[in-house]
């Protein structure tokens, strides 16, 4: 919580934005950056495009697709040892997994199922939770009362129940997550947004764009939307925050993606047996979870305090 | 008096209708995702290539009928408190399962609402009061701290600080026991797992009880205590704690939902033998729709029910949401 009255970012603020900043470009430009493979077991394994012998004996490209393919003649268990649960080193700057991955590319992998999925189902729950709100504050009686009845009472629910029947209906594929993330949040962005839809649509310029005769399409989106967004930006804030973790929870318990893709959460599951003799495996996707969802939630807080937003609203 | 029967009444209509929204929804998605005869067939090694094999176990299922109807089926003995047999093993009675389970997951919850209770109302109190100056500062940058942090990962550090290093608590609870068989191992086993979980608790409770202090504490009747000369201590324990705590009462009993849901992601996570995580992930591994449909619909409607009793807890902690 900023101090009221002083709008300046300070370090604390800073620090997250450039984490965030961070995080995102690795989200999105992770498979274009220089980095090891993230399968890649040892160094018997090398990424390169799957080749077949042609009816004269020359090896051409099959598919133009990159798979990993094992190095002929190379100890491939040993490579596999050395490397299994190394600490961080030079040529691997967080060290590897128990089977030998590279962690650092593995967090890169990571965030972009961790991220996308976090900002997919915000979005989402944003445009249609808000959406709901809204309309229901403007429609009014029965339909007003049943969707608030029915939004208070789903909002209590954990998010996590009905993700496990998602991921168990949809398979543990990224779609599902998101989807399961998305219904999961819908019900309390309905609710905020109907509560500040209802105190606008009371406000003189509301009245008097209906009074002279503007269409409810027209007052909904040119009126009333506008004036929602302030809580739009606190919402995505908070939102991403608590898909971040949700999305790690599942992945924790093996009902996020599925491999080769991985997550935040499926790394922090995959050191836990390892706690002891590597605990860095589980530790280092942890502190980078922690981090983004305490840069998240500290944004949000500077940005309730500058947008004049209450907290209490949500 | 009406009032309150009317709002009873119109939560629980809210109650039922979140039951069956998660029902409804667990039981189609599932169902038109899977055949349950491929998932029964494979688990009794039955040759589901077969049609009369087929056909015979969807009999024997009754998933041969409209979905519509079986899914009036299940409600209609759910009703009863008849959750149905697991797909995977027929002697698996849903209902029982739950009955075992579930005591590991109250547990977890109530020991993590204590703790977090304890830690939370001095520190709320001590931040509020001193409201702008070192002690809220820091009680609330470590309150933030506390939120942001993810229950499931302070669990690995707990496991490895206070079980590997330290040697003071047991890393998992695969040798679970009852409280009432033996309290003292139990509440060791189960130390860590409700720490995890109360350790985001105390970071919300916290910033709540906080600024509601903070705003009791500039109030007329505080002014007039003070004028009165009763010590600051006083005031704070006598007169500004109770009206602070109306905030904090419906979030203590909104965040029962929360807790539960960690509370299966704790508990998958210390290896407790039994809970509702284990049946509900092994579950959805399977796609064992019983099971599934039966813990699910069970949790949401032990919320909707636990968030209606702190609502009414909330309204006679204060009258005026009542009257309002």
């Amino acid at each position: 919580m900023a101090d009221k009255g002083s709008h300046r970012l300070r370090v604390a603020e800073w620090v997250a934005i450039i984490w965030l900043a961070i995080i995102g470009f690795a989200a999105v430009f992770g498979p274009l950056l220089p980095l090891q493979d993230p399968t890649a077991q040892g160094e018997c394994t090398t990424k390169q495009p799957k080749r077949e012998l042609d009816a004269s004996g020359s090896p051409v490209v099959v598919d133009g697709k990159y798979r990993l393919i094992a190095q002929p003649g190379c100890d491939f268990q040993k490579a596999a040892d050395d490397r299994s649960a190394a600490k961080p080193s030079s040529a691997h700057l967080l060290g590897n997994d128990q089977i030998g991955r590279d962690l650092l590319s593995r967090v890169v992998a990571g965030a972009r199922t961790s991220i996308f999925v976090s900002v997919g189902s915000v979005l989402a729950a944003l445009v249609i939770g808000g959406g709901i709100g809204m309309v229901s504050a403007y429609v009014g009686g029965k339909v007003d009362a049943a969707v608030t009845l029915f939004s208070a009472a789903m909002v209590a629910l954990p998010g996590l129940v009905l993700a496990i029947s998602f991921v168990a209906a949809l398979g543990r594929t990224m779609f599902a997550v998101w989807a399961a993330l998305t219904v999961g949040a819908i019900p309390m962005v309905a609710l905020v947004s109907r509560i500040q839809s209802l105190s606008l649509i009371q406000r003189e310029y509301v009245v008097a764009a209906k009074a002279l005769g503007a269409t409810h399409s027209r007052v909904l989106l040119r009126e009333v939307l506008p004036n929602l967004l302030p809580f739009a930006f606190v919402f995505v804030g908070l939102g991403f925050a608590g898909a971040v973790a949700a999305e790690g929870g599942l992945a924790l318990i093996g009902l996020s993606v599925d491999q080769p893709a991985t997550s935040w959460g499926a790394i922090i599951g995959d050191g836990k047996a390892l706690l002891e003799t590597a605990p860095h495996i589980s530790l280092i996707p942890s502190v980078v979870m922690f981090l983004t969802i305490w840069a998240a939630t500290r944004l949000t807080d500077h940005l309730t305090d500058r947008l004049g937003v209450r907290g209490s609203a949500l | 008096m009406l009032a309150a029967g009317r709002f009873v009444l119109t939560r629980l209509a809210a109650v039922v209708g979140v039951a069956l929204f998660v029902s409804f929804v667990t039981f189609f998605l599932l169902r038109v995702s899977r055949d349950p005869v491929d998932v029964v067939g494979a688990a009794r090694s039955l040759d589901v290539s077969s049609p009369s094999v087929r056909s015979e176990l969807a009999a024997e299922l009754g998933t041969d009928r409209p979905l519509i109807v079986q899914y009036g089926d299940w409600l209609s003995n759910a009703v009863r408190g008849e959750l149905g047999t697991s797909y995977l093993d027929s002697t698996d009675d849903v209902a029982e399962g739950i009955g075992r389970a579930l005591p590991v997951n109250l547990e977890l919850v109530i020991l993590a609402q204590l703790i977090a209770l304890a830690a939370s109302i001095p520190l709320g109190l001590w931040a509020g009061a001193r409201e702008g100056r070192w002690p809220d500062k820091v009680v609330t940058f470590v309150a933030t701290a506390f939120v942001s942090y993810p229950g499931f990962a302070l669990a690995l550090v707990l496991i490895m600080v206070f079980a590997v290093q330290l040697d003071l608590f047991p890393a998992t609870a695969a040798a679970y026991v009852s409280f009432f068989d033996n309290p003292l191992d139990n509440l060791r086993q189960c130390f860590l797992p409700a720490l995890s979980l109360a350790v985001p608790m105390i970071g919300v409770y916290t910033r709540v009880l906080r600024s509601d202090v903070a705003a009791t504490l500039r109030e007329d009747f505080i002014v007039t205590a003070r004028s009165k000369g009763l010590r600051s201590a006083a005031i704070l324990t006598r007169h500004a704690f109770r009206p602070s705590s109306l905030s904090l009462i419906p979030m203590v009993g909104l965040q029962f939902g929360a807790l539960l849901g960690g509370s299966i992601l704790i508990e998958r996570l210390f290896a407790f033998p039994s809970g509702l995580g284990t049946s509900l992930t092994a579950a959805a591994v399977t796609a064992d729709v019983p099971v599934l449909l039966g813990v699910s619909t069970t949790i949401a409607v032990g919320f909707a029910v636990v968030t209606l009793i702190a609502d009414l807890v909330a309204r006679l902690a204060d009258p005026r949401i009542a009257h309002g």
